[in-house]
């Protein structure tokens, strides 16, 4: 899909991330990406936003290869984003490695996708 | 509520605050501003101890409801249980406190307070069964806090009390906590020592284990 060589930038180390948990990479635009570590420490890198109602997947409960969203406990996969089902839906994945302990995205994927895709807004402002 | 632009703020039925909308990252330092110990309205613990005015102000208030709930509360909160857990008392039968849905509703009667177990108000709303009338608030402290101590020890995570008590039945229950005055107070006791100590998460973080990484974005992180 996409030639280009990825321009690789540390975002933080492994370790700080907790094991089962996940931290959020902050964009000059755009919804945050959360990088998540599991129990074996591999690492994996999604967009901070649930497809279903859009639920910050960076406060959900990782386990195994899957986080599951805080909001209705949807269960996002790590590697491919899919939703497990019944439920149906996909979360934007990120590139994302490791090299010597530190965690790497690709600087044009946080530069440029799903830039449009805004966080939701609960409260007076929300409407139905 | 200028400081962190908190939207709204909003007195629960369960006699909490609530602040909504406060962002996360601001959480811990709007903790340190309140100074107050937190109501846990998300843990799986106690969550509210709900009451009525009570005989204070009641005119037919038999029992102190007020007095009650705070030291059921007092003697309670930071209570980690298998799923939440929700009390209310009530000064009288009229039960303006709802007690007859809470896991342990309390209801004042004239010769004192009666305990009723096993009550939800969620998706299929259960009443709670009639468990054991007492005389005394020491009483009511001693035979609730027995039960809870069961629960908290037999039930299984997310099992509330009624299921709970659906699973292992009220005989049980009863059985361990009414006819066995022994390990009624063992269990009392048990509590007790397990709530001794217990750091508020949001003040004492590290005695807590709480990890507060979970509030800020990793360093520096702003990626143009």
């Amino acid at each position: 899909m996409n030639a280009r060589a990825p321009i690789w930038r540390a975002v933080c180390a492994v370790d700080d991330i907790p094991p089962l948990g996940a931290r959020r990479v902050a964009r000059e635009r755009g919804v945050a990406v959360a990088v998540f570590r599991t129990a074996d420490d591999r690492v994996f890198a999604l967009l901070d936003r649930c497809p279903h109602k859009g639920g910050p997947l960076s406060q959900g409960i990782v386990f195994g290869e899957h986080v599951a969203c805080p909001l209705h406990n949807w269960s996002i996969s790590l590697v491919d984003g899919e939703a497990r089902a019944p439920d149906v839906g996909c979360a934007v994945r990120f590139a994302c490695k490791i090299d010597a302990g530190q965690v790497y995205l690709d600087a044009d994927e946080l530069a440029h996708r799903a830039v449009d895709l805004a966080a939701p807004v609960a409260g007076p402002k929300a409407g139905i | 509520m200028d400081k962190y632009r908190i939207p709204t703020v909003k007195v629960t039925s369960g006699q909490r605050i609530d602040l909504l909308g406060v962002k996360k990252e601001d959480l811990p330092a709007v903790w340190q501003d309140i100074g107050m110990p937190s109501g846990h309205a998300y843990a799986k613990a106690l969550r509210t101890v709900k009451t009525c005015v009570g005989s204070e102000w009641c005119r037919f208030g038999t029992q102190d409801s007020t007095q009650m709930g705070k030291d059921l509360e007092r003697a309670l909160w930071r209570m980690y249980a298998p799923h939440k857990v929700k009390l209310a008392v009530s000064g009288c039968p009229r039960n303006c406190a709802e007690a007859g849905i809470k896991d342990v509703g309390v209801i004042g009667v004239d010769s004192g307070w009666e305990l009723y177990i096993g009550g939800n108000g969620g998706i299929k709303t259960e009443v709670a069964q009639f468990f054991v009338k007492v005389r005394s608030a020491a009483e009511v402290l001693e035979y609730s806090g027995a039960f809870l101590q069961l629960y908290r020890e037999e039930g299984w995570y997310l099992e509330r009390t009624v299921h709970y008590l659906g699973r292992v039945g009220m005989d049980h229950v009863k059985q361990r906590v009414l006819d066995d005055a022994a390990n009624r107070q063992a269990l009392w006791e048990r509590l007790q020592f397990a709530l001794d100590g217990e750091p508020d998460p949001w003040f004492e973080h590290a005695k807590a284990q709480v990890d507060l990484r979970q509030f800020a974005p990793v360093a520096g992180a702003v990626v143009a």
